[in-house]
């Protein structure tokens, strides 16, 4: 049997534009939906019409509402490709639950409706500021409910024109596809519909494989930076373990502990519990180290002549949930790879009008060790606090 | 039909490894949950990986009395071969119940008395995302408030494996290892790690089991996959659900939300 790399899709979008009809919709018209689902999907309909979106809004609060609550994930295996999509809320109240979804993801399907007063709402905003902020190389925009819009070329344009202004303000420079569909009805989904003959692209299941295709590998580098996860005692040693972040880790590898600069190398490799020689990229490993270093919970080893990027002072791109309240430095931290650094000062570089999205430099109240978000996106990407709630997300340029 | 691809399982592995070990960093007093059925035991697998060939957690087998003879001789086996610290806990079987009030007072009130008893801040639950709808909303670390409730209406943000930290106001968190993994990539796992499997799973004359309750709620299905290549091949092309022979699933609309809103696993 064949494995194939999962390529993550996340849908964004508005409250009640179609991101979980459409994604519905999709797994029905590839059968890539169970039959149980269906049934369960059909047998709760609330006295309504059959909602695709019942097929990922499983809580009987999201389908009385409507509404999505949390994050769903389904997969489509479609022309040799294996697809994961997320669906994620669009209430503007449940964005912490919206990032949780979209994080990890490669590329993302912006569902925004063609109906009058729907629209791109300024909410529709706010899921194309994460996107453009996570690095996003592909967004395919659907146009959707353009049923109830009567297939109209013109609308489709002017919404097309819209989107495209505003992202331009945000430097995005991906590719951005734009598809007329019918969520509901499935037009422009796996196959181009005849309702829209003014249409010529991709339908959207095609438009995604061609962003999985076209996705360069990313320009990681290739030194040997090591994340400390912690420590447990073996047989009267001390065992640090931890995760190769990038490059290759062996036996024997010269290493720099930051933050602190200590020199030490490794003195036993063990993957998977047996000794090992080396390390991959991605291998969780153990290692036993020279005597008297004793990195901590957070910190990163760097193999040979390999220095941090940053180590207080940060320069990154900020996504911030409410940015009228901005956050303040004073109970402000950050949250990365389960290590949370305070805040000393955050000050913007550049904002840009009507959107969350900021160029910023934060001054950390101790050393902490990261790298370009691009390079190592393990050690680039963290979460903002303020106090103890989420107010935002940022990637480290 | 339905193609079930495989996922990539070195990928699925590390970030399963990785989940253990913070788990093991973050909580003082962990448990791992054992059904001797093939999730539970491929997590116990994982934590081998991750813990130098040690599970360094008791697992606990939530014992009603009337889970398969089969079930009991293979715990015991492998037991002794991980040299794993076992707790059973009983829970009595109520002869008038079945299916959602069963495993509501069952399952959860035995669950309730050990996390209480021992003090256990975290559980390590092998669920997956694929095997309910409910269950695809969860996240690897899900916070259980005293009453054993689960806020799915409010979860913690959960980023690039940045977890939600214990704290006062909660009773325990359940870890999820393998939430990210289908049903075949379990199967795919424990082929390549030659893991021993409960022979419940194997089709004999013409049945086998797909999941494994326990006696009471459990059916066999039809089919005739005696060996593990026999039920990936079965499984590639399912139109039907892994849980589709348990009872309290199907019993009301929304039972699954309400069995894990009360503490279920
Ligand atoms: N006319 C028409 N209605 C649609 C279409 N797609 C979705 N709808 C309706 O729009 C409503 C909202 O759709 P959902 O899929 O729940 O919207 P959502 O974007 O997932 O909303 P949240 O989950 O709350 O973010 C439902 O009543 C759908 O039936 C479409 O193509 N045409």
């Amino acid at each position: 049997m064949r494995t194939s790399k999962k390529y993550r899709v996340t849908l964004i979008g508005e409250k009640d534009n179609g991101k979980s009809t459409l994604l519905g919709k999709l797994l029905l018209l590839t059968g890539a939906a169970s039959k149980e689902r269906i049934d369960d999907a059909k047998g709760n309909m609330f006295g309504g019409r059959f909602e695709p979106a019942f097929l990922l809004d499983n809580f009987s609060e999201e389908r009385q509402n409507g509404l999505t609550l949390d994050s769903t994930k389904a997969s489509i295996f479609y022309k040799d490709r294996s697809l994961e999509f997320t669906d994620v809320p669009g209430h503007e109240e449940l964005i912490k639950n919206m990032l949780s979804g979209a994080s990890e993801s490669k590329a993302a399907v912006f569902v925004v409706s063609a109906n009058k007063g729907e629209g791109f709402t300024s909410q529709a905003k706010r899921h194309l500021d994460v996107a453009v902020l996570l690095e996003m190389k592909s967004i395919v925009v659907a146009v959707n409910k353009i049923d109830a819009v009567g297939y109209s070329q013109d609308r489709f344009n002017s919404i097309r024109k819209d989107i495209l202004n505003y992202l331009s303000r945000l430097d995005f420079e991906g590719k951005v596809t734009f598809i007329p569909v019918s969520a509901y009805d499935g037009d422009n989904l796996v196959e181009r519909s005849k309702r829209t003959p003014w249409y010529h692209g991709m339908a959207v299941l095609d438009a995604v494989v061609r962003a999985a295709e076209t996705e360069k590998p990313q320009r990681r580098s290739n030194r040997l930076r090591i994340l400390v996860q912690g420590e447990v005692q073996n047989e009267k040693h001390t065992l640090f373990l931890g995760r190769v972040c990038s490059g290759r880790a062996s036996q024997g590898s010269r290493l720099s502990v930051e933050p602190g600069h200590d020199d030490t190398k490794i003195a036993a490799l063990f993957v998977d519990g047996s000794k090992a020689e080396h390390a991959n990229s991605g291998k969780n490993i153990s290692l036993s180290l020279g005597r008297g270093v004793r990195p901590k919970k957070g910190s990163v080893l760097y193999g040979d002549r390999c220095k941090p990027h940053t180590l207080l002072v940060v320069k990154a791109k900020l996504f911030i949930i409410d940015n009228t309240g901005m956050v303040r430095p004073d109970n402000a931290s950050i949250k990365i790879n389960n290590t949370t650094v305070g805040v000393n000062d955050i000050s913007i570089v550049k904002s840009r009008v009507d959107c969350n999205i900021a160029d910023a430099q934060l001054t950390l109240d101790k050393e902490y060790p990261m790298e370009r978000f691009e390079t190592v996106p393990e050690l680039g990407r963290f979460l903002l606090y303020s106090g103890r709630s989420l107010a935002g997300i940022g990637v480290v340029q | 039909m339905i193609t079930v691809p495989l996922q990539d399982l070195g990928e699925l592995e590390e970030r399963s490894i990785s989940v253990l070990r913070e788990a093991k960093m973050q909580f003082k007093r962990i448990v791992a949950l054992w059904s001797m059925g093939k999730d539970s035991t491929a997590v116990l697998s994982l934590a081998r990986k991750a813990f130098m060939k040690k599970v360094p957690f008791p697992v606990m087998h939530i014992d009603n009395g009337i889970d398969f003879p089969e079930s009991y001789s293979f715990r015991d086996s492998l037991m002794e071969k991980w040299g794993l610290e076992l707790i059973v806990a009983e829970s009595k079987i109520k002869k008038e119940l079945s299916g959602f009030s069963c495993c509501g007072a069952n399952k959860t009130d035995a669950l309730k008395k050990v996390l209480n008893e021992y003090g256990f801040d975290a559980v390590i639950v092998s669920i997956r995302r694929d095997e309910h709808g409910i269950r695809a909303k969860e996240r690897f670390f899900s916070p259980r408030d005293k009453y054993f409730k689960w806020n799915y209406k409010n979860q913690p943000e959960e980023l690039w494996g940045n977890y939600t930290s214990p704290s006062e106001d909660k009773s325990h968190v359940r870890v999820h290892p393998i939430l990210e993994w289908n049903e075949i990539d379990v199967w795919n796992y424990t082929k390549k790690e030659k893991l021993p499997i409960n022979p419940l799973y194997l089709a004999k004359d013409g049945f086998r089991y797909r999941s494994l309750g326990c006696t009471h709620c459990t059916v066999a299905m039809p089919s005739n996959a005696r060996t593990i290549d026999g039920i990936m091949a079965e499984l590639k092309s399912t139109k039907s659900e892994e849980r589709g022979g348990r009872q309290q699933d199907k019993e009301k609309a929304y039972a699954m939300e309400k069995l894990r809103a009360l503490g279920y696993m």
